[in-house]
């Protein structure tokens, strides 16, 4: 059930630091929606009883939507893309899908971008009306190891299998040109490219999700730096990432808990907001100067959901 | 039972006092023993790693009869008591509860007793203990205004004041005064840090025998329920302590007004007022009169925690529930020495609460 509106009917200034919520003090909201339900809210800001809570919303591009997930991967996707104003999406809507798929490994290792999460992002876009033969999932290998290897034992095949979704070897395709980039023309000819990359600490995931479309020549030999990404990012006509973070591997590769959603079209300043959740204190130079205040953040703010992993 | 404060045993050595405190009040040895139930949440936490703690209590104990393990966080004491009860075939039965919980990293000890609640939608939003039932309290502030933070300091102040008289409490002879409980510093407001109960270290034990004794249980009950505090139909109160006293209070065909002294889970003050009324001492929205009455004091007509509570006893998670039983059977017996409650008190009551009303058992015990 989706709550237009809440009305704040409790507000609780807490001064105790925990392992969950180092950063004190902080408040926390009782919220009441139009339903009558009824549930609490992390705050940096101090509300008063009776006035109206609103999340908000923005379609602007240096907007990230961050969200900590409550019920399920799905919920977390609705409320993603309602942060980020939504967007369009008809039947014959031509939908290209970008998942992390960089190894040969089972899910639980979170090397690569959750089935769950794909399975999700699948079923939301169904039930908004897109058609399954008009989705493609696309990757491509840049080892020895193919790429229908990496997505059977990822479990991202089986989710393709599971709504008809055609998973397509872009290598095995045509790549054309857009702004100086050589990139697969089943992403280009899409009418919208969602990257869902997997959020790693030390990495910047939602920006080497882009590398999956690019022909491998350029993609082996892209300089990861932050005028380049801005560039590449800007090749793709309609953009817009969704993040895994539920479950991540920390810098030791080894999978934590930190249950957050990352969403925007700037790849970059979604990896920044991500360094910041996870409090990394090493983080990628492509990222590492970037301004946090000049992030329009919405959802749960940085203090909210951080988290150190 | 043991002294409940920050002596850094281990689990067992507090498990292993309480037995011995228990077998001696008993006059019997652990021979005579032919079950062991046991309640701890700690024994994983601050490097105690073994986790399979029957086998260490058959070693503690050199016995090789049946041990069970029942954990039920904040309300593990008052199940195992209840399981105890309902137990056939036994003689006397061991019934046990130990942690060491609290070490020097209050941080590590905070998240401990968060698995006693819900993460996803309560925890990672802030909502911990304290904020929950800070919030909580606020709903009720709201719908009876009458009621104010003032008659939680009351609270405060009358089991702090019972625990300056008990030498198991963590606060015998340190007196709190009124202007300090209500000047504490803020936790999550309004609730202050004189409104939160005190986890320490500590065990306790009580022995359940077929054979007749000074004190007998005439009611006992035990209920369950849902811990999201805003997904429950009424959120100001707890259910499941209305479902386990009505349970207790039917077994033992008494009414509220017969019993002459409590014990109350006060894991917060706010705890125990709601529970005042949960309990049926008093109408929904009366609580506060209930405290502001004098009638619960130590010389009042129905004594509420004449040990000091979890407030200023402390609050040794699963040990808890069976410290009201101890408590409750010394009051019965008038061996309570300076905190006696007067007038020969007959019948008296236990309420234990685990997690945020997710397990709650109701006991009633009467002098013989």
């Amino acid at each position: 059930m989706h709550s237009q509106k809440a009305e704040v009917i409790g507000c609780s200034y807490s001064t105790i630091p925990t392992i969950l919520h180092p950063d004190v003090p902080y408040y926390v909201l009782a919220l009441r929606d139009e339903h009558g339900n009824i549930w609490p809210q992390k705050s940096q800001k101090e509300y008063r009883v009776g006035e109206e809570f609103v999340l908000g919303s923005s379609k602007e591009s240096d907007a990230v939507a961050v969200w900590k997930n409550k019920y399920d991967y799905l919920e977390q996707i609705e409320k993603l893309t309602e942060l980020l104003g939504g967007f369009p999406l008809a039947s014959e809507m031509k939908i290209a899908i970008i998942p992390t798929l960089s190894q040969p490994s089972h899910a639980y290792y979170r090397d690569n971008t959750s089935p769950e999460f794909l399975d999700a992002l699948l079923e939301f876009l169904l039930i908004k009306g897109t058609k399954a033969e008009n989705i493609k999932v696309l990757g491509q290998s840049f080892d020895s190891i193919p790429v229908e290897g990496k997505a059977q034992k990822s479990g991202l095949v089986a989710v393709c299998m599971k709504y008809k979704v055609a998973p397509i070897d872009v290598a095995k395709g045509q790549f054309v040109q857009s702004r100086g980039y050589s990139l697969s023309k089943e992403a280009l000819d899409a009418d919208l490219v969602i990257a869902v990359p997997i959020a790693k600490a030390g990495k910047i995931s939602a920006s080497e999700s882009l590398l999956q479309v690019l022909e491998k020549g350029e993609s082996l030999h892209f300089k990861m730096e932050r005028d380049a990404i801005t560039d590449l990012a800007s090749a793709f006509p309609n953009l817009i990432i969704l993040m895994d973070g539920v479950h991540i591997q920390n810098r030791q590769e080894v999978v934590e808990f930190l249950g957050v959603g990352l969403a925007g079209r700037n790849p970059l300043l979604i990896d920044k907001v991500f360094a910041e959740i996870i409090k990394d204190e090493n983080q990628h130079p492509a990222i590492k100067n970037i301004n946090t205040e000049m992030i329009k953040i919405l959802g749960n703010q940085i203090k909210d959901a951080s988290f150190k992993i | 039972m043991t002294k409940f404060d920050y002596a850094q045993n281990p689990w067992w050595a507090f498990a292993y006092e309480a037995a011995m405190d228990a077998l001696q009040d008993a006059h019997l040895t652990m021979g005579d023993i032919d079950m062991i139930i046991f309640s701890s949440m700690a024994s994983s936490a601050g490097g105690e790693h073994q986790t399979h703690k029957a086998s260490l209590l058959s070693d503690l104990f050199k016995t090789n009869i049946p041990i069970l393990e029942i954990p039920s966080v904040c309300g593990g004491g008052g199940v195992v008591f209840w399981t105890a009860l309902h137990m056939q075939g036994f003689k006397n039965i061991l019934v046990l509860a130990a942690e060491h919980l609290v070490n020097n990293v209050s941080e590590i000890t905070v998240d401990n007793i968060l698995s006693a609640a819900e993460k996803y939608i309560e925890q990672k939003e802030g909502m911990l203990f304290p904020t929950q039932n800070a919030l909580v309290f606020q709903q009720y502030l709201q719908k009876y205004q009458d009621t104010t933070i003032d008659d939680l300091s009351l609270i405060a102040y009358k089991n702090h004041q019972n625990a300056v008289l008990n030498p198991k409490a963590y606060y015998y002879k340190r007196p709190v005064e009124m202007e300090n409980i209500k000047k504490s510093p803020i936790v999550a407001s309004p609730l202050r840090a004189f409104d939160c109960s005190l986890s320490v270290n500590g065990g306790a034990a009580v022995i359940v025998s077929q054979d007749p004794s000074s004190v007998e249980v005439i009611g006992s009950g035990f209920a369950t329920d849902y811990i999201l505090t805003f997904g429950r139909e009424d959120f100001l109160g707890f259910r499941a302590t209305r479902l386990a006293a009505d349970q207790a209070f039917s077994k033992a065909k008494i009414k509220r007004e017969d019993i002459n002294v409590a014990e109350i889970h006060d894991a917060f003050t706010s705890v125990e007022l709601l529970s005042y009324e949960d309990l049926g001492f008093v109408p929904k929205g009366k609580g506060a009169e209930l405290i502001r009455s004098g009638k619960i004091n130590l010389d009042g007509e129905m004594p509420v925690n004449p040990s000091g509570g979890l407030k200023a006893k402390g609050h040794p998670i699963s040990a808890t529930g069976l410290a009201q039983i101890y408590e409750i059977t010394k009051q019965l017996r008038g061996e309570c020495g300076e905190r006696q409650v007067a007038n020969n008190p007959k019948i008296g009551l236990t309420h234990n609460i685990g997690g945020a009303g997710g397990t709650v058992t109701v006991h009633i015990l009467k002098k013989r």
